[in-house]
């Protein structure tokens, strides 16, 4: 049926989004930075835990929450850019997967100390209620992601094309060398895209926060769609972790619920193997001249 | 006197063999004072060397991103499982492992040939994953989550080796026999080749080494090991399941290759050793120690990349040079 | 001719490296090849030892086809070249890089795993680092030597396997006068000796003392070839060089 249909594509949009939001920072920081974030997903988890901390363990007022939030986010990527990342600057790739890999389980098993393993349940921030349009059942959780992602990633679009900074950002993220000769404060501008990491990942924790609970280890299935979808986009631009993560949503819910449930990830990564063999750029990235030994 | 008649370079081989009898005195002496928790503690040390070992190989020296390495050892471990609690022999498993690791060694090593780092390691982690999702669902085959039980040990020429000494001695004959044929390969021209793979990969194609063979061959040789680990393992705990292979158990054995010193066979010992005792020695919470781990893996790495091996050794020639001074005067 | 290049093509997106080129290297010749930067000499190595795949034309060693071959066949068919940075594995020992540069020519590999013994070629190894003067530093890993070192070393793995044909790439870049004296040097010997060499070069005291000919290229194409006297004074050369 198409109503049916369309409620699993609107489902999967909703979850794509997610990974989409995740998938941009990630690439925003690889690019900018060289360095591959295994923590990605842990960065996702903590802003879980911090807008369940503000709204409902201080029940502070919503907005004031989600400001703290994100602020606290931020910062996080900060600290951690000046305390782990720069470090890893220009260092083999083995070390940086190990150190950002150990980061995300020195951060899990924190968190999963201090919070124990118990799933605390967030309330969703969107009506409940659902509504239909011509029979098509539609859910207000899964609208308000969809346009809030969408609406944060056109707002990072226009920044990064009518600021000076994000003409910058987008200069390093061309090539590294040649910004730093030009004159742009590289290093300052890998701090911020660190601190936007940040922020994106706290819109996307707080997006989860009803969907997937409050647990230590929500990030690591999450990370790993991210990472995913960032490669089936493609590292460029903005278009590609965006698309990626919307269409690997899709995909998911798609071979969900016709195919298999249970099954679902040995086929989504089924995909992504095929992807890479095939064409590892992605959908929108360009093809490196790799030179073949 | 004598050491002075032999040499110098002939000294230091004999340090080395006397630590390394040293340590296997200790192996084979110390059971009879360890209660049963600890000496299946220093049995699972033993079974995770060999994994280790293997992982060693395909990241320590051929550089290969690898995160799928518990899930080789799951191979090994379900296949095990399943051929003894369907009555067939251990010696029948143990052969069957290693044609199958040959082939997953391949398929999994083949993406490395088109791809790089951070591709690599999704594509081994997608493996990893896939693995898991696996066993967990196909409950007719594997079990499920609850596994497959009633493992029962192999006997060896008619003698049984059911009860925990005998079956860690067991163990720690294969260990030995692991260790000496990666002591073999690390010597070869196989070594050199892998080595120069992680060193120089463009050196190494110029020169004649044929990249796409040694790639495939560096995983092959780490599923090997890997498995044979996981036969071990499933013997050595009687049961198996799905959390004994996650991505988690990835990352600890990569803890353990980092810690004791990545590239290096001794470092591989080390680091398992250490990870894995140390925390039920010292009968500490776990979730700390992986903290803990995680924090030395993690300084390690990036300002003493040679490991814990490396700092053993500066220590030993430090003290050397110490006394050294002190025989002058 | 052991090397020869038909209508050799390499693209880089819209930027064209090598363009059309036709070339032939004559056995035991030293040739040169020169040219502004960027004029396509280090693609050109890159297309004849496999690490580019040509977008068009063919490249013939001793007569058989080597234009899509990987590296390490092109190797094991008997080139062997250097780079313009060093590249060497620096970890491993000095002997060790020897032993590596000669091991996948002999065998399969099993009896690599297999046999290991290795002390012919160690001999062979160290009669290598005293031709180059190195042998003091057989036991050094290589990352711990200087620059000059590193380029004797780097010779010194060419050499290994008996090559038919070497490539040398900016063999005297950044290297003091005498050193360039004993590399060189060494390369005529072994030159005598029936080694086919080809060099990319910018010093042209280099060219134009040790070179049988010259070929010149300028943004892909081939401007000039000749004798280096000839070279010397062509007018194409001078404005490739200098601009109109």
């Amino acid at each position: 049926m198409i109503s049916s249909l369309i409620q699993v594509i609107i489902g999967g949009l909703a979850h794509g989004a997610i990974y989409a939001i995740a998938a941009l920072g990630f690439v925003l920081l690889y690019t900018a930075s060289g360095t591959v974030n295994f923590a990605q997903g842990e960065l996702i988890m903590l802003p879980v835990f911090f807008i369940y901390l503000f709204f409902i363990v201080f029940e502070l007022p919503l907005i004031l929450a989600i400001i703290l939030t994100l602020a606290l986010s931020a910062l996080l990527g900060l600290l951690i850019e000046k305390g782990a990342i720069q470090h890893l600057l220009g260092k083999p790739f083995l070390t940086i997967i190990i150190v950002t890999f150990a980061l995300s389980e020195f951060i899990k098993y924190s968190v999963a100390i201090a919070a124990t393993a118990y799933a605390r349940a967030f309330p969703s921030l969107f009506n409940p209620t659902p509504f239909s349009v011509k029979g098509i059942i539609l859910s207000q959780e899964d609208l308000g992601v969809i346009f809030t992602v969408i609406g944060v990633v056109f707002l990072l679009y226009m920044f990064m094309k009518w600021t000076k900074t994000g003409k910058a950002m987008r200069a390093v993220a061309q090539n590294r060398n040649v910004a730093r000769i030009v004159g742009i404060n590289v290093l300052g501008i890998i701090a911020l895209v660190f601190v936007i990491n940040g922020i994106l990942v706290a819109v996307g924790g707080i997006l989860i926060a009803p969907i997937y609970f409050v647990r230590y280890d929500i990030g690591v299935m999450i990370a790993l769609k991210a990472f995913i979808a960032a490669i089936m986009g493609g590292f460029n631009k903005i278009q590609g972790p965006l698309v990626g993560g919307l269409f690997l949503g899709v995909t998911e819910g798609l071979v969900s619920t016709y195919i298999s449930s249970a099954y679902r990830d040995i086929f989504v990564f089924a995909i992504l193997i095929i992807i890479l063999l095939i064409k590892p750029e992605g959908f929108f990235g360009i093809k490196e001249e790799e030179y073949t030994v | 006197m004598v050491t002075k008649t032999l040499g110098l370079k002939n000294r230091k081989i004999l340090f080395i063999y006397g630590i390394i009898s040293v340590i296997l005195l200790i192996l084979i002496g110390i059971p009879y004072f360890l209660n049963p928790y600890l000496l299946y503690v220093l049995s699972l040390t033993l079974v995770m060397v060999m994994a280790v070992i293997g992982l060693n190989i395909t990241m320590g020296y051929a550089g290969q991103v690898s995160l799928c390495h518990a899930a080789f050892m799951g191979i090994g471990a379900y296949i095990t499982a399943l051929l003894i609690t369907h009555g067939h022999s251990f010696w029948l498993a143990l052969p069957i492992v290693i044609v199958v690791e040959i082939g997953f060694g391949i398929i999994i090593g083949y993406p490395s040939l088109k791809v790089k780092h951070m591709y690599l390691a999704l594509v081994t982690l997608g493996f990893g994953r896939i693995f898991y999702v696996f066993v967990q669902n196909a409950s007719d085959i594997t079990g499920g989550p609850t596994g497959i039980g009633d493992i029962t040990r192999p006997g060896f020429l008619f003698i049984p080796l059911g009860s925990d000494l005998r079956f860690y001695y067991f163990i720690l004959l294969f260990t030995i026999l692991i260790i000496f044929s990666a002591m073999w390969i690390a010597k070869s021209r196989w070594g050199r080749a892998f080595k120069s793979l992680r060193e120089n990969e463009v050196k190494a194609a110029m020169v004649g080494v044929d990249i796409r063979r040694y790639k495939l061959l560096s995983f092959v040789l780490g599923a090997i090991y890997a498995g044979i680990g996981g036969c071990f393992y499933a013997c050595l705990l009687g049961y198996i399941g799905p959390s004994g292979f996650t991505d988690v158990v990835t990352f600890r054995m990569i803890m353990m290759l980092v810690i004791g010193g990545l590239g290096r066979l001794e470092g591989a010992i080390l680091g398992t050793g250490i990870i894995t005792i140390l925390p039920e020695a010292l009968r500490a919470y776990e979730q700390y120690y992986i903290l803990i781990f995680a924090l030395i893996t993690m300084v390690m790495i990036i300002f003493v990349p040679k490991g814990g091996i490396w700092i053993i050794e500066k220590i030993i020639t430090k003290i050397k040079s110490i006394s050294k001074l002190g025989d002058s005067s | 001719m052991i090397l020869k290049g038909k209508n050799v093509t390499k693209k880089f997106g819209d930027l064209v490296a090598v363009d059309s080129l036709d070339f032939e290297v004559k056995e035991g010749e030293i040739l040169s090849i020169i040219g502004p930067n960027g004029s396509g000499k280090t693609t050109l190595f890159n297309c004849i030892t496999g690490i580019y795949k040509p977008n068009d034309g063919e490249i013939y060693f001793k007569e058989k086809n080597i234009t899509k071959k990987p590296p390490y066949l092109i190797c094991l068919s008997g080139i062997s070249r250097t780079f313009q940075i060093t590249h060497l594995c620096p970890e491993l020992t000095c002997t060790e890089n020897l032993l590596l540069s000669i091991q996948e020519h002999k065998g399969n590999l099993f009896s690599r795993l297999i046999h290991l013994d290795e002390s012919e070629e160690r001999k062979k190894a160290e009669e290598i680092l005293s031709f180059l003067g190195i042998d003091r530093l057989k036991n050094d890993p290589a990352g711990s030597l200087s620059y000059g070192q590193q380029k004797l070393l780097e010779l010194g793995t060419v050499l290994m396997p008996n090559p038919e044909l070497v490539l040398l790439d900016e063999p005297a870049g950044g290297v003091n006068p005498t050193l360039i004296k004993r590399i060189m040097d060494r390369i005529l010997q072994m030159n005598e000796r029936g080694i086919t060499f080809v060099i990319v070069e910018h010093n042209m005291d280099v060219v134009m003392n040790y070179s049988h000919r010259i070929i010149v290229l300028d943004h892909g194409k081939k401007i000039a070839e000749g004798l280096p006297k000839d070279i010397k004074e062509n007018k194409e050369v001078i404005k490739a060089y200098f601009g109109g």
